[in-house]
């Protein structure tokens, strides 16, 4: 499966972004917004993106100049994946804020897994919703192997954790192919359409006999990951509330520690193989997906501007495994952790620009200016 | 003390300064000054037709407004538009005179229409055990936004009072004013401040 997913997605060799492939996505000559390509532009709205940044090393080595951009975020999110408190952590905070691009800073570090929720365009959230929500699973691949009748959310739980298995493992095969964080990071972000063609190469060959059981499955350790969901309200937008029951407390393990290691994948659905467990609420998309997830020890972020996308996953029944109750399993990224800009630095950040084109700025009235950018009407 | 108050007028999120870099690097915009690629002309209605026609301001808080407003509309705010009005207020209040501590709302109210984190105004703080969440505003510029997008839901809102606060936020982004905020709020409590406030406010009704 992984191997048809790789040829699909062009990764049957091992890939590094190389310096072409930054220039032709960010430093194009064909757009005046480039000046000339000294500045990162988006392919898609022509305008100037902080991302291009990211990767200037890789197009032109040390010798370009590179903004100051706060790590603050980023840092943040790297101490909290260190520290292994928690199996997942909430990032919510209003637009601009600084959520997507720290993820992004955080993939040039380690390998992170991108599903971005967003609707009307393409990726590979959108691909995985669409398998679990419109396309026919054979039952076969998700009946107990003991003959045991199950209900329909139970068989809903089962699917949304079966797909999410499989996408895991699509994406870590992809993974396994990058040569670097950076290179992985470039990879779901600019060449989405191949890592959805090898995703799609791995949701055709479920179709197959030989397609893995639930039960087989289950057993596979997905290799360690960190997954990242952006703009995860849309994971639960009005009418996408996917119908799956929530799994009981006992799925939440300590991640590190005595028992972290042993027996992988020995609690791996198990809420999903007890029929009789009380069906508590229905947590949608997200709440299969981080199912998913937890059921092998990973570690997931979810980013988005509202709390209400987690709100059934707030809920003390949902959270809380009584064994580890002074540990929850759900951390918040604190206020305090968002970057936010001074007039030196907003100064410092214009004048990087100012000089790179060329013009002449009065600092006295820059300055001015990045005080009544943080809020002062003239 | 002063570096504190600094640190505390003068911040934005990065959003804020990408999209000020956005027009500062247009082409189009080369030959205008800095303060006039910020703001200039009024927060057009709708798409905007040229970027050029306003400041960079005025478009951001254009897309903020919008997106405001589809959500807002989606979540039948009518039946709960005076709340609305008032707690978005009082977070303006609470910026302006340095409360000791955020707006806190159930969690239950979110799904209707009092997330101001989802309209790009506040910061959240949630606190799941007690079932509540704190919300916060951070910037200045966001204080502006609350006022705009208060205007835009209902214009004959509390007019006055967001002109008043808005007036008072430009007064205390200058140092001299912002200490002499910052000896008041250290003096007073926050209700007193208040009080002053909406006194204030009726005064020049």
């Amino acid at each position: 499966m992984c191997e048809a997913a790789l040829k699909a997605a062009n990764l049957t060799n091992k890939f590094s972004v190389t310096q072409d492939d930054v220039a032709k996505v960010f430093f194009r000559h064909d757009t005046c917004h480039s000046h000339g390509s000294k500045l990162p532009v988006c392919r898609d709205r022509g305008t100037i993106t902080e991302e291009g940044w990211l990767w200037i090393k890789t197009a032109f080595g040390e010798e370009r100049a590179v903004p100051k951009l706060s790590t603050k975020l980023a840092d943040e999110l790297r101490r909290w994946l260190a520290g292994g408190n928690s199996p997942m952590l909430l990032v919510v905070a209003p637009s601009g804020a600084g959520k997507s691009f720290a993820a992004l800073q955080l993939g040039t570090r380690r390998y992170v897994d991108l599903l971005d929720a967003a609707p009307n365009k393409v990726s590979v959230f959108r691909r995985w919703k669409q398998a679990i929500m419109e396309e026919h699973l054979a039952s076969s691949l998700l009946a107990p192997s003991d003959g045991a009748s199950i209900t329909e959310l139970h068989k809903h739980a089962r699917k949304g954790m079966y797909h999410t298995w499989i996408l895991l493992h699509v994406l870590a095969a992809m993974r396994g192919q990058c040569r670097t964080p950076s290179d992985w990071l470039f990879m779901q972000r600019y060449r989405t359409v191949e890592v959805v063609a090898g995703y799609n190469a791995a949701l055709k060959w479920l179709g197959r006999d030989d397609a893995p059981h639930y039960d087989e499955l289950k057993k596979v350790r997905v290799p360690r990951t960190v997954l990242v969901v952006d703009e995860a309200s849309h994971a639960q937008a009005n009418g996408d509330r996917f119908p799956c029951r929530v799994l009981p407390r006992a799925r939440f393990e300590p991640r590190a520690g005595a028992g972290a290691g042993a027996g992988a994948g020995a609690g791996a659905g198990a809420g999903a193989e007890n029929p009789s467990a009380e069906e508590t609420s229905q947590p949608g998309l997200l709440g299969a997906l981080l199912e998913g997830v937890l059921a092998h020890r990973n570690t997931m972020i979810v980013m988005g501007t509202s709390l209400s996308f987690s709100q059934p996953m707030l809920d003390p029944t949902f959270m809380y495994d009584d064994r580890h109750s002074h540990r929850p399993p759900v951390w918040f990224v604190p206020v305090r952790f968002f970057p936010l800009l001074s007039v030196n630095e907003c100064v410092q950040h214009v004048t990087f620009y100012a000089k790179l084109l060329g013009r002449n700025l009065d600092e006295k009235k820059l300055r001015g200016v990045c005080e009544q950018l943080q809020g002062m009407s003239p | 003390m002063t570096a504190t108050v600094v640190a505390f007028v003068f911040a934005g999120r990065p959003s804020f300064l990408h999209d000020f870099i956005v027009s500062f690097v247009r082409p189009d915009n080369a030959a205008r000054s800095v303060s006039d690629i910020w703001d200039h002309g009024e927060i057009p209605e709708g798409d905007i037709a040229s970027p050029s026609s306003c400041g960079a301001k005025q478009l951001m808080f254009n897309r903020l407004g919008a997106r405001c407003l589809t959500w807002i509309r989606s979540k039948h705010v009518d039946a709960t538009k005076v709340v609305f009005f008032e707690l978005l207020h009082m977070l303006g209040v609470r910026y302006l005179f340095r409360a000791p501590d955020e707006l806190t709302i159930p969690n239950a109210a979110l799904d209707r229409s009092f997330d101001f984190t989802k309209i790009g105004v506040a910061y959240s703080q949630p606190f799941i055990i007690a079932r509540y969440r704190k919300f916060v505003i951070r910037e200045k510029l966001a204080l502006e936004l609350a006022a705009y997008l208060a205007k835009k839901l209902d214009p004959e809102f509390e007019t006055r009072a967001w002109q008043l606060m808005l007036g008072m936020n430009v007064d205390a982004s200058r140092a001299r004013v912002s200490e002499e905020r910052t000896t008041l709020t250290t003096l007073l409590p926050l209700s007193l401040c208040s009080r002053l406030f909406t006194d204030r406010c009726h005064a020049c009704r």
